[in-house]
């Protein structure tokens, strides 16, 4: 009797232990169940979601590139357009956006373009890499460290001369 | 003291035993988490689907390749070399496992658009003038097409019709040459390995 009075300490923290044990082992049983349920029997379906979607990119890009009226391409015509109209070297960024998404809706008319993925454009006429500021018909200056992550740029060279760099990204990405 | 020293053995294999079930625990929720499969086939369509297109428009323009007479350009022989593809691999030889990818390309002339680009003014692109692109699309895309190249296993094909309406599984690319032709290619691509993915 005096015995057990003396290891009364023991006990409880002993009891306290086991306690602790069934508690960790009860908490681990449900998440493992819970995690079961939820797994079993389930494959999982990974998709593609790039944050631009190239072969829209590719075929606006060839729309761009199009003869139009005296064998001008659509680029320059949306250029000459533009700065006829305004008479300074910027393009209205929501305005090119709208007038080639109505246009790519044509070209694009057998596919879905997903919303999100809804293109913003962004021309730069530039004669070398290096001077994307200086000849920007833009309403932004882009330059390298303007883009953002999720951004698909083509740059093309047109008759050797003329490089046109489009920057296409998703409505989300653009917010 | 020595009462106490027998108490701290007696909890030292508690220790174990909690470690040993948090240990066992953690090792089977990575297992049961990890452990269902993966289905990577529509992933892998689109990410080919994307490296033919930039294989067929690499900077822009068309690859004159594409278009070229068959036994000079483009052509199911030299496809996958030239578009840096590979479908067939050494441990599916081992096994007698067929090729598990299709690829489809097929090329319309797309000049007819030429008249429609004639007459286009960008500030004025009225719905009447979308309804007529879109009809020439469609005008085009039933033609005849210039060049058809099918690489990989042609078998998928006819597999791959039963999800056809529900999958993407072709879609069209525009593309300009440099010398001012318009063209559309119909770019398809199918990944089998059907049954692991049930």
């Amino acid at each position: 009797m005096n015995n057990l009075k003396n290891k009364k300490g023991q006990v409880g923290e002993g009891m306290t232990w086991f306690v602790a044990t069934l508690v960790i082992v009860v908490f681990l049983v449900i998440s493992l169940a819970i995690t079961k349920v939820i797994t079993t029997g389930k494959i999982k379906t990974l998709i593609y979601d790039p944050a631009t979607d190239l072969i829209v990119q590719k075929s606006f890009t060839g729309l761009l590139l199009s003869q139009g009226k005296n064998s001008e391409t659509i680029f320059d015509e949306l250029k000459k357009e533009e700065l006829s109209g305004k008479g300074i070297k910027e393009l209205n960024e929501v305005r090119v956006a709208k007038l080639l998404s109505a246009t790519s809706k044509s070209i694009f008319s057998n596919q879905d373009l997903k919303p999100e993925l809804e293109i913003v454009t962004y021309l730069s006429d530039v004669a070398e890499r290096d001077a994307l500021s200086q000849d920007s018909i833009c309403s932004r200056t882009i330059t390298e460290s303007n883009y953002r992550q999720g951004q698909g740029i083509e740059r093309i060279l047109i008759n050797g001369k003329q490089t046109i760099q489009v920057v296409f990204s998703s409505r989300e990405n653009a917010k | 003291m020595r009462n106490k020293k027998g108490s701290e053995k007696t909890l030292s294999v508690y220790w174990f035993l909690i470690l040993g079930i948090v240990a066992g625990g953690i090792f089977y929720l990575v297992a049961i988490f990890y452990g269902a499969p993966y289905n990577f086939r529509y992933l892998e369509r689109d990410v080919l689907m994307d490296k033919v297109a930039d294989c067929l428009v690499p900077k822009g323009y068309i690859l004159p390749d594409v278009v070229l007479a068959e036994d000079k350009g483009l052509n199911n022989e030299n496809f996958l070399e030239k578009c840096h593809l590979k479908f067939s691999f050494e441990y599916q030889k081992e096994i007698n496992e067929p090729v598990q990818y299709f690829v489809g390309v097929e090329v319309f002339s797309a000049d007819s658009l030429k008249e429609y680009y004639q007459t286009f003014v960008p500030s004025k692109n009225s719905d009447e003038d979308v309804d007529l692109a879109q009809e020439k699309i469609q005008t085009i895309l039933e033609e005849e097409p210039i060049k058809e190249i099918f690489v990989g296993n042609l078998n998928l094909r006819s597999v791959s019709e039963l999800e056809r309406n529900s999958q993407r599984n072709s879609r069209i690319l525009y593309a300009v040459s440099e010398e001012g032709h318009f063209y559309l290619i119909k770019i398809s691509a199918i990944v089998g390995n059907f049954k692991k993915n049930e």
